[in-house]
């Protein structure tokens, strides 16, 4: 059953531009004044003078999160993120719209807020416990296992003054993640710390999501795959998708749309350290209506070029990477390409997708040239070129559902083998 | 799913002009630690320490008896000027650091309040109770002088016991009375900053026209009409009430500490709802 803990309806948080709170006496008194006269029946133009500066950061945003989720708050700089969470955690109020919600909220914005430089780790965390909303008898509880998550050991009653930022940060960490909230809100706190006590934060967060609700901000789609599986994805204060985590991903890493087949590259934004010696102009994708392949399946293309210096034995180099992540394999072709100054020639391409897994890819494209001596010499190259994705196949899989988070990206060839019988049970 | 019960609604409006108290009373523990914190924060390394607490009062009670008594000659009541001006000092700093103090409240707390929510009020509440054991320490302080005065010089100070009885509640009014007009303050000082600037100059300016650096028969006798105006000042009965009540020479009386006890409230009421309103949107303006 889907229990719903929290609810916002129509929320929305305006801001005005400008000398926010460096106001004086003279304005509040002018606005007075004005509002005065107002009644009175002298219309004054409400866009008169400093009333027009305002900004809406969120904008009519709705959205339900059940029980038990872990939701990913995904959109770019200034998309509302912040001042969503904010709003949420009461650290502000909304201008508009409600939020509801059941149990406690917990919002990690920062790590070791309220620390004092001179209590020590044992006090600080009762502080900081206190300030989360935990009352003694709680901390008493779980004190011992805060200071084992922490790992700052025999300094716990040193004043955390003398810690290392390190230190610190884990013992801010250790505490919020003892705290057990119904809600928990974390705005990319897992940054911290050396990669093992982040592992140890990614673990312990995942425990976490699955018996509390987490909403999670992070520009880090890594982590955001590993702790979610659900998103929000926002742009401009609006709320533009609820949904799937990979389609939220998507949308931010924001390439053509998907279902585009005919993809204009000369209006996309090219690399490449030698510039346009032969222009990539026009992409077709070919025997395709939505860009999605099976496994083993395989993408042909259609690609136009406009030679604006002569070349041999060009390559087309394709890179296919995770939105949002690195790189993960890459399809070369043969020396296929040769062109005149001034030729406009098509190049046919079919890239065999071969064991990559299920889910949603970039492709980039390279025209390039390998010299002698294994350097790439790049002609042109379109980052973003188009996306794709591969579905699950069952078959393929032998029947089982692929999960990236355990499998990987790339399944490789059937393993062989055979079995020997040594000795027969009975006899 | 029926009618789902909420826990918490966020609206743009709070509903009601009170406090949740129940909210501040689950969080009485950080009352408590935000306490402790400031009080270890400002003794630890200082040499000094919590004796800063004494030597402040002593510095204050002998520049009041040197210029307002000795100097300006200023007739005292009681056996000893000393002992009168600590007595109306001690008092008088305790209010007056509430008000200073919780003044500053949005300043002070501007990194807690922009990243976690706690109830605002508690950082003011906890405020008041440190100055409080600052207080302590200064009138026990108070206390010794009185007792080895008495002892030594026989100044027969007769303290009033059925009013001594009652320094609780009269405690209570002015850290109330302190923090309301504090945080009220603190939230027209978010807008407006330079009120700000204004506090410590304000409160200086009320100290001398309450009886703190006189007695209240002083001026109630020399300007008579003017003494309704000084006796609604609600400060004036709460000093008056401490002289009545350890040295027994003040000119204390339950229907002007009445009245002081009523302003107290609306002041109170009129800074808390201030801080209420100020403390939802507070984050955005800072």
């Amino acid at each position: 059953m889907k229990n719903v803990v929290l609810r916002a309806q129509g929320v929305s948080k305006q801001y005005i531009l400008g000398q926010i709170g460096a106001g004086t006496l003279r304005d509040d008194l002018d606005r007075l004044f004005d509002r005065v006269k107002r009644k009175k029946g002298n219309a004054l133009n409400e866009l008169n003078g400093k009333s027009g500066d305002k900004f809406w950061a969120l904008k009519d945003v709705s959205f339900e999160i059940n029980e038990g989720s872990a939701v990913a708050l995904i959109g770019r700089n200034g998309a509302g993120k912040s001042t969503l969470l904010k709003i949420i955690s009461r650290i502000t109020a909304p201008t508009e719209g409600k939020i509801q919600y059941k149990g406690r909220v917990a919002s990690l914005l920062e790590v070791g807020t309220g620390f004092n430089q001179h209590l020590t780790g044992r006090e600080n965390i009762y502080l900081n416990g206190a300030i989360m909303g935990l009352s003694r008898a709680d901390i008493d509880s779980r004190l011992d296992e805060i200071i084992d998550f922490s790992e700052v050991g025999q300094f716990i009653d040193t004043p955390v003054k003398r810690y290392s930022s390190g230190m610190y940060v884990k013992l801010g960490f250790a505490v919020a993640a003892h705290l057990e909230p119904d809600i928990l809100i974390c705005d990319e706190v897992l940054a911290v710390g050396d990669t093992r006590f982040q592992e140890k934060c990614i673990d312990k967060m995942s425990k976490l999501s699955a018996a509390h609700t987490v909403i999670y901000v992070s520009h880090n789609m890594h982590t955001l795959r590993q702790l979610c599986n659900t998103a929000l994805y926002l742009e401009n204060g609006r709320l533009t998708y609820a949904g799937e985590l990979e389609h939220a991903i998507g949308l931010y890493a924001g390439s053509s749309a998907m279902s585009d087949t005919h993809v204009d590259l000369s209006a996309l934004p090219h690399i490449g350290n030698m510039g346009k010696l032969v222009s990539l102009e026009e992409l077709d994708i070919e025997d395709t209506a939505s860009n999605e392949y099976p496994m083993d399946g395989e993408i042909k293309l259609s690609i136009k070029t406009n030679a604006h210096e002569s070349a041999k034995g060009l390559r087309l180099f394709t890179l296919i990477s995770r939105p949002g992540s690195g790189c993960v394999a890459t399809s070369m072709s043969a020396p296929i390409f040769d062109a005149e100054r001034g030729d406009i020639s098509q190049i046919r391409l079919s890239i065999p997708l071969g064991g990559l897994a299920p889910g949603e890819y970039d492709a980039e494209i390279w025209l390039c040239f390998i010299d002698p001596i294994g350097r790439m010499v790049s002609y042109d190259a379109v980052p973003r070129a188009f996306r794709f994705s591969v579905e699950q196949n069952l078959e393929r899989t032998d029947g089982m559902l692929w999960n990236e988070k355990r499998h990987g990206l790339f399944r490789l060839p059937d393993a062989q083998g055979e079995t020997k019988l040594i000795s027969k049970a009975n006899e | 799913m029926s009618q789902e019960k909420w826990s918490v609604e966020i609206e743009p409006r709070k509903k009601g002009l009170c406090p949740d108290f129940k909210e501040l009373w689950r969080y009485r523990d950080l009352i408590y630690l935000l306490a402790r914190r400031s009080f270890v924060a400002m003794y630890k390394q200082t040499i000094l320490g919590p004796a800063w607490a004494i030597i402040q009062p002593l510095l204050t009670t002998g520049i009041f008896t040197l210029v307002f008594g000795m100097l300006v000659g200023i007739r005292t009541e009681g056996p000893s000027m000393f002992l009168f001006y600590m007595c109306g000092s001690v008092a008088w700093n305790f209010f007056s650091r509430c008000l200073e103090k919780t003044a500053q409240t949005f300043a002070d707390n501007e990194k807690l309040y922009g990243k976690v929510y706690f109830p605002r009020l508690c950082a003011p509440m906890a405020t008041v109770l440190v100055t409080f054991i600052n207080f302590l320490i200064q009138f026990v302080f108070f206390l010794c002088f009185l007792i080895i005065g008495n002892l030594t010089n026989h100044y027969g100070i007769k303290p009033d016991w059925g009013l001594v009885a009652l320094t609780p509640v009269v405690l209570l009014q002015m850290g109330l009375l302190g923090m309301g007009v504090g945080v009220g303050l603190s939230a027209l000082t978010v807008r407006y900053k330079d009120l700000s600037l204004l506090v410590g100059f304000g409160v200086s300016l009320w100290m001398y026209i309450s009886p703190v650096a006189y007695p209240a028969s002083v001026l109630s006798d020399k300007y008579p009409a003017l003494k309704t105006l000084f006796m609604l000042n609600p400060m004036t009965p709460v000093i008056e009430f401490f002289r009545s009540a350890y040295l027994g020479t003040g000119s204390f009386s339950f229907i002007w500490w009445g009245i002081s006890c009523a302003v107290t409230c609306l002041l109170l009421l009129a800074g808390v709802t201030l801080f209420g309103k100020v403390e939802r949107t507070f984050a955005d303006v800072i």
